[in-house]
């Protein structure tokens, strides 16, 4: 018996290869034998078809067995499965199935063999199980406590122009190899885990030496191999790119690689999905895994095609159904004593507490069930879902690593739980989309519409709980709220919000002043604002400081406007000062005091520069130095746009930037009236 | 059967479209016009104790934006139509994805819920199109949507129903032979139509007058 962690899987013919790694870092490889299988769904004839197919020489066993045969499956159904006898016969044979009178269509085609494999047996990655094996082969394992993973033996690696390839494990220094020699390095050292950067393109010419290019990325034997730039590509919470030079420095790619790793894992653990995989999909993706997982333990089988159709909904219905997440408008205006409260995954927690999922809503078998509020429909107060099931356990998981994360006093441990919590995040913020998504199989456009009639309810009462509360909500959007008040009452009222509702609302900032500017046109503006807050940091949205585009000039002006406007909170009092400060810029500007670099614009083309109906200033210096990026740093010059490498401070068009400066303050004060409320 | 003709909104047009039944396919490559025509048509055929349907098949990132509810309900205020039973007997079914329209559960269920309609709108003949990358081996031909369309006309007495095509080329055989009229609109300065196709008419050019309230946004930029 042995006492190990499942790191890693592979299936090839007959034999499923799982790696483990003991508590003293040791690996060891064991084979298990296992069949890929699909089902054949036949109500009326299964013992026929099974026996059909049983005949068919690439066909290993067919069994009768009962399941719902779809989501919105009431009933179990007879359905056949078909163990194949090999992987590359697979798609063959359920090819031949369709063919056979009664079979009505096929299901889990398209699950990964080892995904099955997983799932059959119950078992997770990065988890501790206690091993028995035989000769190499597996015999039995028992999950054990959770416990800390043991170290992973990590390297890097990218490939040089010159195509040779440039090494560094944990156990040696840098030096440059051959393929052949790096690989036999790798394996050499022990590696685990591989970083490389634009791996997956690099290692696609090569096939030999345990190097398996395939169109979803290329997989080294014996290690997982994470491409940092793909996986850095795929993380919507990723630092931004501008941090990340070119081709990263091997120490950089250690140290990155090793943070992004914890959250591979934590996607691996929790979806099913192999850790070489969770880096190379789309988040969204991962959401198939995870109700695919859930499915199965329902005895619901997961379809090969998504099948929902939306239902025909009048005018009427579709006005007061089909819309996005409640918003109250801020009066534009000055405001004191502001906290910024933000619901916890606020759509997978309805989905989760209001079990909405295809086969709940509207289901047969309850009457009247729960009733979904504004609709006809109910949902099924009998079974939880597939999509409620799935995300629940994410949540969960998040929930917990926030709490450890607020525990946390060591700031390099507090971001290790960040990046992990945020690993899920990825996940939690794309299964409402993935809702509506035509090509997800468990998709329904009437769950999504609920989703967000619900969210409408749950602000609305959040509103009634803050006003019981005597706090003012002067803003609010979708899943949060600023509301105003004794600042005593904020935490009161976010604890009586999570008993009433039952999702957390957390204080996220509080303000000392916060100024909500009109937009362009005079009226309210959602998700305009910037305030300082208690801890006096800046928070603003949708203005210069914010934009990816504002120069370091605008932004950096913007910043000190901001402090010159609200410091002591006295907006107006202060608007002369605000000026002063512009035309000492516009000074500055004229006198070259600021680098060239803080007047570079970068954009992205978003399309061919020459398909512009208008002449765009980007555009333009594109032209000038194109690239296969698409993105421009440009800078406005007297001769017009000039790409930043091609400018010179003496020929800056001060102009532009005088002007851009004061679109920059006009935003701050555009519409706020000199009525200070609170 | 109905025993008055389609109403456009457009008395000019009226008079092309007044057949007590019958597929009309308008093509137009210029879609604000197309759904200026939607809009009118459903409130101006709106029939007590009836059901209008509008299949509505475009992209599903459009389709928030692709219902102007507030030009359907002005224009039903304006036109007279009791508002609460128009906006509750006008149904909308939506295609998930162009693969739903090769669906037989998707038509089947459709079929069952299109009783007593006096009409259909279908929205348009260009997403019922599969492309070719990802036509797969048991892909329908377009006759097979649109054959279910007529289904749905023909087991409603012949109702009314319009197809919406936004090419420039020539109408689809199957829908072209299908049609009782084919009349293309050209937008520029004006609205020009031309006729393709009528049982009663001869194929010929007329404009159209455009009433002041009901001139297109790019006419008025």
């Amino acid at each position: 018996m042995t006492e190990a962690w499942l790191t890693n899987l592979s299936t090839r013919g007959r034999l499923v290869n799982l790696q483990f790694k003991t508590p003293t870092g040791q690996c060891f490889l064991l084979t298990d034998s296992f069949l890929p299988y699909f089902y054949a769904q036949c109500p009326d004839n299964a013992d026929q078809v099974a026996h059909i197919l049983s005949q068919h020489p690439d066909v290993e066993k067919t069994v009768v067995e009962s399941k719902y045969a779809t989501v919105q499956s009431s009933q179990k159904e007879f359905v056949v499965k078909v163990t194949v006898a090999s992987s590359k016969a697979f798609q063959k044979v359920a090819a031949d199935a369709l063919t056979i009178p009664g079979v009505k269509e096929t299901c889990e085609t398209s699950l990964p063999i080892y995904f099955k494999y997983i799932m059959d047996k119950r078992i997770s990655f990065f988890t501790r199980y206690d091993v028995k094996e035989k000769n190499g082969k597996l015999t039995s394992f028992e999950s054990l406590p959770d416990g800390d993973l043991p170290p992973f033996n990590t390297s890097a690696i990218y490939c040089r122009k010159s195509g040779k390839y440039v090494v560094a494990t944990s156990k040696s220094p840098a030096v440059e190899l051959t393929l052949a020699q790096a690989v036999w390095k790798l394996k050499n050292d022990q590696t685990d885990v591989l970083f490389s950067w634009d791996g997956d393109d690099f290692f696609q010419k090569e096939s030999a030496y345990g190097i398996f290019p395939t169109p979803n990325g290329c997989f080294v034997d014996g290690c997982i191999h994470l491409d940092l730039k793909i996986d850095h590509t795929r993380d919507i919470y990723a630092d931004p790119q501008e941090n990340v030079p070119n081709i990263p420095a091997l120490e950089f790619m250690m140290d990155l690689g090793r943070e992004r790793l914890s959250r591979v894992i934590e996607l691996s653990k929790i979806t099913g999905a192999k850790p070489d995989v969770v880096s190379r999909i789309a988040p969204g993706r991962l959401n198939t895994f995870l109700h695919a997982a859930a499915a199965k333990q329902n005895d619901i089988l997961v379809p090969d095609l998504k099948k929902m159709t939306e239902q025909p909904k009048s005018l009427q219905q579709l006005f007061e159904l089909d819309k996005g997440g409640t918003i109250y408008y801020p009066p534009p205006g000055v405001y004191h004593d502001v906290a910024k409260c933000d619901f916890s995954s606020m759509y997978p927690s309805i989905i989760v507490n209001y079990n909405l999922s295809p086969e709940t809503l509207n289901c047969e078998c309850c009457n009247p069930g729960q009733l979904v509020p504004q609709t006809p429909w109910h949902t099924c107060i009998r079974r939880t879902g597939v999509i409620p099931l799935g995300i629940l356990k994410v949540l969960l998981r998040r929930l917990e690593l926030k709490h450890l994360m607020k525990a946390e006093k060591d700031p390099a441990n507090r971001r290790a739980l960040d990046v992990r919590q945020k690993a899920l995040k990825n996940i939690l913020v794309t299964c409402f989309g993935y809702l509506g998504f035509n090509n997800f199989v468990f998709s329904n456009v009437e769950c999504k519409e609920a989703v967000m009639l619900y969210g409408r309810h749950i602000l609305e009462n959040t509103k009634l709980i803050a006003e019981k509360h005597g706090l003012d909500v002067i803003y609010g959007i979708v899943d949060s709220v600023f509301v105003q008040g004794p600042p005593e009452r904020f935490i009161p009222f976010t604890l009586d919000v999570k008993e009433q509702i039952g999702i957390e609302l957390d204080l996220d900032d509080t303000f000392s002043t916060i100024v909500f500017p009109a937009s362009a046109r005079e009226g309210r503006a959602a998700n305009r604002y910037y305030g300082l807050t208690t801890k006096d940091e800046i928070e603003a949205r949708g203005i210069c400081i914010r934009r990816s585009d504002s120069p370091k000039i605008v932004r950096q002006f913007q910043e000190e406007a901001i402090r010159t406007l609200i410091t002591d909170g006295q907006l107006f009092k202060n608007k002369t000062a605000a000026f002063q400060l512009l035309q000492s810029y516009f000074k500055g500007i004229q006198e070259r005091r600021y680098p060239l670099g803080w007047f570079a614009i970068t954009r992205n083309l978003r399309k061919n520069p020459s398909a512009y109906k208008v002449k765009v200033a980007h555009a333009e210096a594109f032209k000038l130095a194109p690239n296969a990026d698409g993105i421009v740093d440009f800078v406005f010059s007297v001769h017009g746009p000039l790409p930043y490498k091609m400018a010179r401070l003496d020929q800056l068009d001060v102009k532009q930037y005088h002007h851009l400066l004061s679109k920059s303050l006009a935003e701050l004060i555009q519409g706020v009236q000199p009525l200070i409320l609170g | 059967m109905n025993t008055t003709g389609l109403k456009t909104g457009f008395p000019t047009l009226d008079a092309w479209t007044d057949l007590s039944s019958g597929i009309f396919t308008f093509q137009c490559t210029d879609a604000e016009w197309m759904g200026l025509l939607v809009d009118q048509m459903l409130v101006r055929n709106y029939v007590e104790g009836k059901k209008t349907l509008l299949l509505h098949f475009l992209d599903y990132h459009e389709r928030y934006w692709a219902l102007d509810f507030d030009f359907i309900i002005k224009t039903a205020k304006n036109a007279g139509v009791p508002l609460r039973p128009f906006m509750q007997n006008t149904y909308v079914q939506r295609a998930f994805s162009r693969d739903t329209v090769e669906n037989p559960e998707f038509w089947r269920r459709t079929l069952d819920f299109s009783h007593n309609v006096g009409l259909v709108i279908l929205d348009s003949v260009g997403e019922l199109y599969t492309p070719d990358k990802s036509k797969g081996p048991n892909s329908k031909p377009l006759s097979y949507p649109l054959g279910k369309f007529r289904q749905i006309c023909q087991q409603n007495d012949n109702c009314h129903a319009v197809a919406l095509d936004y090419s420039d080329w020539s109408a689809y055989p199957f829908l072209g032979e299908c049609s009782s009229a084919i009349i293309r609109f050209e937008v520029d300065l004006g609205v020009t139509a031309q006729i393709l196709k009528h049982p009663c008419k001869k194929q010929e050019n007329f404009e159209l007058q455009i009433v002041p309230q009901e001139r297109l946004n790019k006419w008025l930029a």
